[in-house]
């Protein structure tokens, strides 16, 4: 029993982190950009959440779409597109400034210490079936994960735009000269990063019930180690690397000694080193992560 | 059609192509030759927007493309095959084929295109469904080409279509190249093999270190005593003149 509700566990956190992952690796696959500004994504629609709980779930769940979203899009307008033919290391400080402001800016409107948001009540009820008990959420964890996923791999395998998408992602530059519009299919990656930033916000918040200015730092490192251990810039890759990290995470918590919990993380990203030293490039590479834009 | 003149482009301070001036007419077939780093690609890099020219104007049917980026240079008709093909080989033979596409074409258009390109590259018919990545260097190369062509050009830039081919394929990209002319495809043709693309072409343009040292029809340049030197075997013993030779 104890195995089950351990893995549905370990799928659920898996599910957030590959969500994360997501968020990251789809301006990355694009842009070669790790976007450190992603956990501000976050940090924003989870406030907007906070926000908007008195008109109820709906409201919450689009208030925060609609500002990870826009906030996505305002970054790449504001940070980036004037950089476009910038190299990496500035893209790269870019996006630190646009988190720092962006902290910063969260802190001086809505106070340094954290808010509670009142969890959804509907979510806390756990399920029993037999003698396996386990959170609703992370049943609704799994499923929004996996409607994502199914979602994306439909928008990139079935529409001329996801092509365009998959052919910029692997050679930016010659997609572009067979009509690629740069500035559209970068927006649109930011867009998506976007989406997934509030998803994994709608998650983060149902689990926790606290926001705060700095919640999206761990959260970003999280979805960065997931991506690296993935391969950077590949989306496939992110998903791997996600699930991975989150299982290996919720395993351990099981299975190490009392005296050893504290130490889950240390051992968690020794197993990520040990695996990268092993697979350098990544468990699944993203086949030309060369040029960027 | 095309109108290159005195078109500058560098690389941080280092010169790449210096005062470079040539022209192309409707249905011709123009070739660049010249040495590894001449700075021919270069100038294919200026031209379909991947670089933003020092100095210089490019004028296409009369009008200005400098600056307005690659993909405003491709909606104009002026489409490209990159030196080293770069092909998508995550995406499939087909998929490769569409990604030109305008987002406006109805997808049975697109599909009566892909079909036309499959019709003068009969051998990618064979794999349309498989990952471009399992093509042969022969067949890349013409999946590069019918992907440029997919767009119905009226300028195809052919950037070293032979570079690391067999002869026998390389006799195949000749006359598909041969065929584009017949079809009314305007050409300009980047190639190292400069003896077989001077031959090709209608006219020909010879680089050397960033600049153009000579031009002329296919008769004027092989029986010049330059031409003779940088290809048939005097390169490495003679410097090129280049008294007169580019306009």
């Amino acid at each position: 029993m104890i195995v089950v509700q351990t893995l549905i566990a370990a799928l659920s956190l898996g599910s957030l982190y590959a969500v994360l992952a997501l968020g990251l690796a789809l301006v990355a696959s694009i842009m070669r950009l790790v976007n450190f500004a992603h956990g501000e994504l976050i940090m924003g629609a989870a406030y907007a959440m906070a926000f908007s709980f008195a008109f109820g779930p709906a409201a919450m769940i689009a208030a925060a779409l609609v500002v990870g979203v826009v906030l996505a899009l305002a970054s790449d307008q504001i940070g980036f597109r004037a950089l476009r033919s910038a190299d990496s290391t500035t893209l790269f400080i870019s996006s630190f400034a646009i988190s720092f402001l962006l902290q910063n800016t969260a802190s001086a409107l809505f106070g340094s210490t954290s808010r509670t948001v009142p969890a959804l009540p509907a979510l806390s009820q756990p399920i029993t079936i037999g003698e396996i008990s386990f959170p609703m959420l992370d049943i609704v964890i799994i499923a929004t994960a996996a409607v994502l996923l199914g979602g994306l791999t439909l928008l990139l395998k079935k529409t001329r735009t996801g092509l365009r998408m998959r052919a910029a992602a692997e050679d930016f530059r010659v997609a572009r000269t067979l009509g690629v519009r740069a500035n559209r299919v970068i927006a649109l990656g930011f867009g998506l990063s976007g989406l997934f930033a509030a998803f994994a916000a709608v998650i983060v918040v149902a689990q926790s019930g606290v926001v705060s200015p700095t919640m999206g730092s761990d959260l970003v490192l999280i979805a960065f180690i997931a991506c690296v251990l993935g391969g950077l810039g590949s989306l496939p890759g992110a998903v791997v690397g996600g699930f991975v990290l989150g299982v290996l995470t919720v395993v351990l918590q099981a299975y190490l000694p009392v005296e050893l919990k504290y130490y889950r993380d240390a051992f968690a990203f020794g197993a990520v080193i040990i695996l990268l030293v092993w697979r350098p490039q990544g468990l699944l590479p993203s086949a030309t992560a060369g040029t960027r834009v | 059609m095309l109108d290159i003149s005195q078109l500058w482009v560098e690389y941080g301070k280092i010169p790449a192509v210096r005062d470079v001036s040539l022209h192309v007419e409707a249905n011709e077939i123009v070739a660049l030759v010249g040495p590894n780093g001449a700075g021919k690609t270069t100038v294919i890099s200026a031209l379909c927007g991947l670089v933003t020219p020092r100095s210089g104007s490019i004028q296409y049917r009369g009008r200005s493309i400098v600056g307005i980026g690659p993909e405003r240079v491709f909606s104009l008709g002026v489409s490209t095959v990159p030196e080293g093909r770069h092909i998508f080989e995550t995406l499939t033979v087909r998929e490769n084929l569409l990604v030109p596409m305008a987002r406006e074409r109805p997808r049975r258009k697109a599909k009566d295109d892909v079909q036309a390109g499959i019709e003068r590259f009969p051998v990618l018919g064979r794999f349309l469904d498989s990952p471009a990545s399992l093509l042969s260097g022969g067949q890349r190369q013409q999946l590069a080409i019918a992907r440029a062509l997919v767009s119905r050009p009226d300028l195809l830039l052919l950037d070293e279509p032979t570079l690391g081919l067999d002869p026998l394929t390389i006799d195949t990209v000749f006359r598909i190249i041969q065929e584009l002319r017949d079809d009314g495809v305007t050409v300009l043709l980047v190639e190292q093999n400069a003896t077989r693309a001077v031959q090709l072409a209608d006219r020909s343009y010879v680089m050397s270190s960033g600049e153009i040292v000579l031009d002329g029809d296919r008769d004027d340049l092989v029986g010049t005593a330059d031409f003779a030197a940088m290809y048939l075997g005097g390169a490495a013993t003679r410097p090129l003149a280049t008294e007169g030779a580019a306009e």
